[in-house]
């Protein structure tokens, strides 16, 4: 078999050194393709070109084979619960459809929106997928079906909070179905940490009394006056917007958010949101996530918290740990009549691939009965206004009088409602380049000014 | 085989004798290489690699001489420009993320492979509870980057993290190990160290363990001490431990992303630590700016290759690869 | 320029309990300048022995002394020796200068030129002065064999060790570079020991020859001494190609009594073989005649079973016609002698020629008589 003549100097004999010279700059390649592949975290097939155009065209046709696909970001704890809630009801009324209503994992629902980006750009979408409505929408724009037929069949526009709607609206059509609102301007306490610093929540109307509170409570006790939180960029852009709106108030707030922002005011409000984070607070606060912090309030170590009151779901899910027995709630200081607004909506893309079943999944959300009994788990309040009293609890009954009875409504700007994706990677830019740790209030003043300029 | 031999049968008859000759003679050699043999076993993996490999990355460049951006518009080819590579060089936070990739490639890398062969050469000179001791460096390594990323969180905690309580028994800290810019950066490199020394040694401790005993014998009958012997005869020789170590090193550090994403549960992770894998995923998937992004990706590309690529070219002129 | 002793030398072994005694009470004497070859089958101690020379291993007991000087607490580097390993053990990464200047830049102070000006006599000696700049990798075995051997004669040590160092070669190779090796060895006259497995190399190579076996000295001597009064019988049938023949005997009446044999005894031999009746007889194959005819009583009959023919001689492998077994002896014959197997043939054993060893103990009670072994020790011995 072996031909002699191969051995010995036939020009074709592959030496292995032969191949690797001559593959040398590819290995190289090939392992940065690799790396570059893992830099992409999931999946990452870039943008391949999708599968053209698909036969079921949206418009009230035939009941395609295909499951309708809705991605959500609701994995953890009463999230998945809440999500459960929309399969089982979907179930119930839509025996026959076939579906996948499926969580992505992931913090403040980076993996869900990074999947949703690539689902789109390869023009291979999923029929529903939960996002933020509002500016954040933005990025979505031309790629998300028009939802305003359903809307007046539903006659939606009669029994939704007016603020909901608006920010469901982009191009003048409908594009999202709200779902539940979170609120963001929260101050929640322990009450007996507060009744044994000798604190009385009620006195805490502004930032000063705030600022005297947590003084006290370093005064007279062991505990943390404040827990808080700043692995993430976000937070600290919440603490600041709160701190902003408390102090600066809604004008200023939006005047910045338009272009026109007093630099003094944002500079006021930043110093006050270092001191806020670096002052009668915890140490470890840089590596620790929101759960954790808040964790440092129920088991007592702990006076204040501030978050989304998404974090309340916590406090529902611990043991002995009720509200206004042990918990309290007073809005961030200064923004008493606001509610800081936060939307969580499905929108739906153009091109799905199961549209009649998309729409009956459009219906359902907007449903009062699963509006209820998503939102009591999820810790979110349901946006329609024809909801019975009695039906949620006192927590969330009460945000339902505010959000009914309150004339402010800032959008969050940390949850994108106030602003655009880029606009939001910019204001996380400003806090991760100049404010954290050291702290440099102007620095951070001028790169938020110029987000908005 | 056979229609190529009619073929050249049937070329001219002048002279055709001798160049048919010659042309089946090379033919048939040529069949009979060992190019053309190996040819099955090699093709379809090349191809697939390629193909996957080779195909992304050109793909990739591609997209990056666009200005492709947002859901709308598919990429337009038509008229390619290096404007997005332009724009990167300019972009304050390219170069940030450049320089700590760069740190945090180089030390990682480093400081991995000096541990791993000092722990390999301990090893080797037979401490006791050898193979408990090798257990136990590898078990990192088997560990999912989301296992550790949360356990060194823990680590660093600056109340009750183990780090700091450890280094007050000797009255030290506490320190800020995420919390404080300057320290984070090193903090993060720590871990990846600890989770990839074990990986390390075991590449070296197969070489040396594939050195007979007598180079160290011949070493000390030459005179040399113990280090001079691992300085000049034992370590020179285990150079393509070190090029794989390395490559597989490096590869971890770029991948370093699924660390730091798993440690900050965010594709923004602090500055300090910002990487450009980091910053393209952004603007990837936050930002939807595709072109920007696999500029920054090809960026990346050619950093890696230009550390790599004259360490490889060394080996090769070392006749180690 | 050294002498180097050995007194009471012993290693022992751990092995999960068991002792094992590689190396027992071992006394040896090497004179300076002198070529000794450690010989012994394998497992026998005498690597272990060159190793605790080394310093490689420590010795359990006992002391290791050059000039007097007892060195076995000694790192290596501090005993001024030089070792040539089996396998060479080259430094693959450096070239043929470093690989020999390695050791004297490790173990001396001398300046660069020096070492530059000592490598390049080294290898002129071993003619290897245009491989200087390869690596090891690029040589042959032979060449490799000596860039090992050039790597020590650099040093210039006290002591040489060579532990089988022509036992990776072929066997052309391997008879020319003994003969260098030996050439060499007298040239510098510096002090070496030689391990090899090889009896051939242990006769034509040394000054002395010293055996062991089991990790006990069986015998030191001249390679005539070792070859002709052997010690034992472990000695003679290890020393000497073909090995020796032999026989148990019992001695009854004055005449050894073997399996179909009977061979009578003169005063003189029973003398030295008084009070012992078991006994092994032992004859070298070139002292068996074999004849036409039987006459005489140290003759017997035997039939041929195998020839070997060697050119030179032949190794008739032959059998008594009287023996209850099928074991053979060796003779060793003219080789244009003209025997077939099968043949029956008349044997004789010459008196003068038998060794007569205790049958328990293996101990030499009788060796040949050789008038010439005086003389040629004399020649042996330079």
């Amino acid at each position: 078999m072996p031909e002699q003549g191969n051995s010995d100097g036939d020009g074709d004999y592959l030496t292995r050194r032969k191949v690797i010279g001559t593959g040398a700059a590819g290995v190289g390649v090939m392992l940065a393709g690799c790396s570059g592949n893992s830099g992409s975290g999931d999946g990452g097939d870039g943008g391949n070109g999708g599968d053209g155009g698909n036969g079921g065209d949206g418009s009230g046709g035939e009941v395609t084979d295909n499951p309708m696909e809705a991605l959500h970001g609701w994995t953890g704890g009463d999230g998945a619960e809440a999500a459960a809630e929309i399969v089982a009801m979907y179930e119930e009324r839509y025996p026959d459809y076939e579906h996948q209503i499926e969580p992505v994992g992931g913090d403040a629902n980076v993996n869900l929106n990074a999947t949703v980006a690539r689902r789109l750009a390869n023009r291979n979408p999923p029929d529903a997928f939960a996002g933020w409505p509002g500016l954040n929408m933005s990025q979505y724009g031309g790629t998300l079906d028009s939802l305003t037929s359903i809307y007046e069949e539903q006659g939606w526009e009669d029994v939704m909070v007016p603020k909901a709607l608006e920010a469901c609206r982009m191009n003048d059509e409908y594009r999202a179905v709200p779902l539940g609102s979170h609120r963001l301007n929260n101050l929640f306490y322990n009450i007996s940490v507060l009744e044994e610093a000798g604190v009385n929540p009620d006195d805490i109307t502004d930032w000063d009394s705030f600022t005297t509170a947590r003084q006290t409570i370093a005064d007279e006790t062991d505990y943390i006056p404040v827990t808080t939180t700043t692995i993430a960029p976000w937070t600290v852009l919440q603490y600041w917007a709160q701190i902003m709106l408390g102090t600066e108030g809604q004008e200023a707030y939006e005047a910045w958010l338009a272009g026109d922002g007093d630099m003094e005011a944002l500079v006021r409000a930043l110093e006050k949101t270092q001191d806020f984070i670096q002052t009668h607070t915890n140490e470890d606060r840089a590596t620790l996530s929101f759960p954790e912090a808040n964790d440092k309030l129920i088991n007592g170590e702990a006076g204040f918290f501030t978050m989304g009151n998404w974090a309340a779901g916590m406090y529902r899910n611990a043991e002995n740990f009720e509200f206004e027995e042990d918990w309290g709630w007073l809005p961030f200081p200064g923004t008493e009549g606001m509610y800081v607004f936060h939307l969580d909506s499905f929108m739906f893309p153009q091109d799905g691939n199961a549209p009649v079943k998309a729409e009956a999944f459009a219906q359902l959300i907007g449903d009062p009965e699963l509006q209820v009994r998503f939102n009591n788990l999820k810790g979110s309040i349901p946006l329609r206004t024809d909801i019975d009293d009695g039906q949620l609890d006192d927590f969330l009954t009460m945000n339902v009088e505010h959000l009914n009875n309150h004339d402010q409504f800032p959008r969050t700007l940390a949850h994108g409602l106030a602003c655009t994706p880029e606009e939001l990677d910019a204001c996380k830019d400003a806090m991760a380049n100049n404010f954290s740790d050291p702290y440099d209030a102007e620095a951070t003043a001028e790169a938020l000014m110029a987000v908005f300029e | 085989m056979a229609r190529s031999e009619d073929t050249v049968a049937g070329s001219p008859p002048v002279s055709a004798s001798t160049t048919s000759e010659d042309w089946r003679d090379r033919l048939h050699r040529f069949s009979k290489s060992d190019f053309v043999r190996s040819f099955p076993y090699w093709f379809i993996p090349f191809s697939i690699m390629g193909l996957g490999v080779y195909g992304g990355i050109g793909w990739n460049t591609l997209i990056s001489l666009t200005d492709y951006e947002g859901f709308r518009e598919r990429p337009d080819f038509t008229s390619p420009d290096l404007e997005m590579y332009a724009q990167a060089l300019q972009d304050p936070a390219v170069i940030v993320t450049t320089k700590n990739t760069f740190i945090l490639m180089i030390v990682f890398t480093t400081v991995t492979m000096l541990l791993g062969l000092f722990l390999a050469i301990l090893l080797d000179r037979e401490i006791r509870f050898k193979e408990k001791i090798q257990t136990i460096y590898l078990l990192p390594m088997a560990l999912s980057f989301v296992v550790t990323a949360q356990f060194w969180l823990w680590m660093y905690n600056v109340n009750n993290g183990l780090v700091n309580v450890l280094l007050g028994v000797f009255g030290l800290g506490p320190y800020n190990w995420i919390g404080n810019p300057d320290l984070v950066l090193g903090s993060v490199i720590f871990a990846l160290i600890w989770q990839f020394s074990g990986y390390a040694m075991v590449v070296f401790l197969a070489g040396l363990q594939s050195l007979p005993d007598d180079q160290f014998e011949a070493a000390r009958v030459d005179g040399a001490s113990t280090f001079k012997t691992y300085w000049r005869v034992i370590i020179p020789q285990l150079k393509s431990s070190s090029v794989s170590a390395a490559v597989i090193l490096l590869i971890f550090a770029l991948k370093a992303f699924t660390f730091l994403y798993s440690m900050f549960g965010q594709y923004r992770v602090p500055q300090a630590t910002d990487i450009l894998a980091t910053l393209m995923v952004r603007e990837a998937f936050q930002l939807q700016n595709w072109a920007y992004s696999a500029a920054i990706a090809t960026i990346l590309l050619v950093m890696s290759l230009a550390i790599i690529a004259p360490y490889l070219h060394y080996q090769h002129k070392q006749g180690s690869l | 320029m050294a002498n180097l002793s050995l007194r009471d030398a012993t290693k022992t072994f751990n092995d999960d309990g068991d002792e094992i005694v590689a190396v027992d009470n071992l006394n040896l004497e090497i004179e300076d300048g002198e070529f000794l070859v450690l010989v012994g089958p394998s497992g026998c101690g005498k690597s272990t022995t060159l190793r605790m020379v080394a310093g490689l291993e420590t010795p359990t007991g006992g002391s290791i002394n050059i000039d007097g000087e007892p060195i076995h607490r000694q790192t290596p580097q501090e005993r001024d020796i030089a070792m040539v390993f089996q396998s060479y053990a080259l430094y693959p990464h450096m070239t043929v200068y470093e690989n020999m200047a390695f050791g004297l830049e490790e173990s001396s102070d001398l300046p660069d030129d020096e070492i530059e000006e000592r490598v390049h006599t080294a290898a002129e000696m071993l003619g290897i002065t245009d491989l200087l700049d390869r690596k090891p990798g690029e040589l042959s075995g032979g060449q490799q064999q000596r860039v090992a051997l050039g790597r020590a004669i650099v040093r210039d040590p006290k002591v040489f060790l060579l532990d089988e160092p022509l036992a990776n070669l072929d066997a052309k190779l391997r008879a020319e570079m003994r003969t260098e090796l030996q050439q060499l060895q007298e040239d510098l006259g510096t002090t070496t020991i030689y391990v090899t497995h090889d009896q051939t190399e242990a006769m034509t190579m040394s000054d002395r020859i010293a055996i062991l076996d089991g990790g006990t000295l069986q015998q030191v001597g001249t390679p005539m001494q070792c070859y002709h009064e052997p010690a034992n019988v472990f000695v003679a049938g290890f020393i000497g190609e073909p090995s020796m023949n032999f026989f148990d005997v019992t001695l009854e009446d004055g005449v050894l009594v073997g399996d179909g044999f009977e061979y009578p005894l003169s005063e003189e031999a029973l003398a030295s073989v008084e009070g012992t009746t078991e006994l092994v007889l032992g004859i070298r194959p070139e002292n068996v005649e074999i004849g036409d005819d039987l006459s005489g009583p140290k003759e017997f009959s035997g039939v041929i079973d195998v020839i070997e023919p060697h050119g030179n001689e032949n190794a008739v492998h032959l059998r008594f016609t009287e023996a209850a077994t099928d074991e053979t002896f060796t003779s060793t014959v003219d080789g244009m002698r003209h025997l077939t197997g099968g043949q029956s043939v008349g044997v004789s054993f010459p008196e003068d020629a038998i060794h007569l060893f205790d049958g328990t103990t293996g101990e030499a009670l009788r060796n040949r008589i050789v008038e010439e072994v005086e003389q040629v020790q004399e020649i042996g011995t330079k």
